[in-house]
């Protein structure tokens, strides 16, 4: 990670902004509506530009969730990461896959994972998961389903004695 | 009747997997075919989605380190390097010298087995079987050294926070130079069987091509980004653990295509016996692991840490809320990006072909799937 100073066409963008984290990246704390217009930034019209995408996700902190991208560019350890707070009702960010191709996935897996919807993805169908899978796992708030048709809970494993004791294995 | 249909052909639509033997693991690739041309191509993954990221906000920071292990299987140390560094910088603890000696040994062992697997399955996939038994004889004497020295062959738990589960063996050193000393004549053997092979040249030179400003956009990383002509290894550009200390070479093609990535391979292989060389060499004795709390409660912050795995590079952010459990435990598997451009990689080529751009990129489902 850099050690390095913040860059000056960045401190000058930010200016309070930007930070630098524990770990040496550049920390870039911004409102979700600044959030795009962040982003193309870094990662198109600023030269050089972040053009090697490390990850996208979201995390979720209870009253919020929050997106983190991070940026980096080849050949070098500098690195940035955008965060920015949503709102937990209605949690929306725009799509970066036109400045990143490498976006799609992780996007795809914010929208099942966490439910933030992501405007104007080309391909927002589930990644991981199932088609049709109701709830978003990665939720703090997430209930386990107990009615799915192959991978219902199963009270043998989950509660074994009362299993035990209604069904008693017989001599 | 034949003059009614000439000239008319039909798209295909056929599946590829996910039980398949080229598919690297569980993975199913949608196919659009043209009688032999891919027209496009749609990976399907999430048949080994294990929640691995949800079961990281349930258990301690000890606890989860074996499972870190199950994300690349075949390069376990090198998972469980990146989550233990993680945690040992929110810690703010620094390991012995040793102890990073005996990591840099263990990683860059695994590296070369986790090639070897992949040259197997590389030659398994172009239909040179005979490969796979040379490559697993090899494979075999790295094994018996981990199994010595971690008491697994696989799946090692070996990496603590804090240190290492127990130092190495007596006669480690001596067994690990032993290989050294017989390995290069392995490799010669490997070039001949497999590298400097018409017929597998055939079968690899401008195959699954990907631009190097598509690859950097897409975030591939390790040798898919190095075949590409990109000189990036964060052995060298982070220089972490004791990478610094010692005199290696990243190897970098710039073609593009599958032939690349395969000699990027081979070529670190040798890099790595270079390291492993100077690391025994230079191994300091002393304690291998520092004194951790019993209950670990870092203090809140978050971190992300980089490794260079044999796949690419592996990434561990672990956001702390002061508490025993991670609050997120994100994981950023260097296969995840690496398959994603697939599509690009198999359109316009031939069927057979679409097996070549699997196996050449090297990927983990575990590390894909999470």
């Amino acid at each position: 990670m850099s050690d390095d100073a913040i860059p000056t066409d960045l401190a000058e963008r930010f200016a309070d902004g930007i930070t630098t984290a524990a770990d040496g990246a550049w920390e870039i704390a911004v409102s979700a509506e600044q959030l795009r217009e962040t982003l193309a930034f870094l990662g198109a019209d600023r030269q050089p530009a972040f053009d090697y995408l490390v990850d996208i996700f979201a995390v979720d902190y209870g009253e919020q969730f929050e997106v983190v991208y991070h940026l980096s560019r080849p050949r070098t350890h500098e690195m940035v990461r955008v965060c920015s707070r949503l709102s937990r009702q209605k949690p929306s960010v725009q799509t970066v896959t036109d400045i990143w191709a490498g976006a799609s996935w992780p996007e795809r897996e914010m929208m099942e994972m966490y439910g933030v919807a992501v405007e104007g993805h080309p391909d927002p169908r589930n990644l991981l998961l199932p088609e049709g899978w109701k709830g978003y796992p990665l939720r703090k708030d997430y209930e386990y389903p107990d009615d799915h048709p192959w991978l219902s809970r199963d009270e043998l494993h989950d509660k074994p004695g009362e299993y035990l004791k209604q069904h008693p294995v017989e001599e | 009747m034949s003059d009614t249909y000439a000239g008319q052909t039909d798209e295909l639509l056929i599946n590829m997997g996910p039980q398949h033997p080229s598919t690297h693991g569980v993975l199913r690739v949608l196919l659009r075919l043209d009688g032999e041309i891919v027209l496009d191509a749609d990976p399907d993954i999430g048949y080994l989605h294990s929640s691995l990221e949800k079961i990281g906000e349930a258990k301690t920071w000890q606890q989860f380190v074996p499972y870190t292990d199950r994300f690349d299987y075949l390069s376990a140390i090198n998972n469980e390097f990146a989550f233990v560094r993680a945690v040992e910088k929110l810690l703010g603890v620094r390991v012995t010298e040793r102890c990073e000696y005996i990591r840099v040994i263990m990683a860059e062992l695994q590296r070369i087995a986790s090639h070897l697997m992949y040259f197997t399955s590389m030659g398994l996939d172009t239909g040179a079987v005979t490969v796979y038994l040379h490559c697993f004889r090899d494979r075999e004497r790295l094994i018996d050294l981990f199994e010595d020295a971690t008491g697994q062959r696989l799946l090692y738990h070996y990496l603590r926070i804090g240190g290492v589960r127990n130092d190495l063996p007596h006669d480690f050193v001596a067994r690990v130079r032993d290989f050294i000393d017989y390995f290069p004549a392995r490799l010669q053997e490997y070039d001949n069987l497999l590298t400097r092979n018409r017929v597998f040249r055939g079968r690899m030179e401008g195959i699954a091509t990907i631009s190097r400003e598509e690859a950097v956009r897409h975030g591939m990383s390790g040798p898919c980004l190095r075949a590409c002509g990109v000189d990036h290894d964060l052995r060298k550009i982070i220089g972490y653990s004791v990478y610094p200390q010692f005199e290696f070479e990243v190897p970098v093609y710039d073609t593009c295509d599958a032939m690349a990535r395969h000699l990027v391979r081979c070529d670190e292989m040798v890099q790595s016996l270079r390291i492993l060389k100077q690391a025994t060499d230079k191994l300091p004795d002393g304690e291998t692991n520092v004194k951790v709390p019993r209950v670990i409660k870092p203090e809140p912050g978050a971190v992300y840490e980089r490794i260079e795995g044999p796949r690419g590079e592996v990434g561990c952010y672990l956001i702390s809320d002061g508490s025993d459990k991670p609050l997120r435990m994100r994981w950023r598997p260097p296969s995840y990006f690496n398959l994603q451009p697939l599509p690009q990689l198999m359109r316009g080529g031939y069927v057979a072909d679409t097996v070549v751009a699997i196996a050449s990129l090297d990927i983990m489902l575990g590390d894909i799937d999470k």
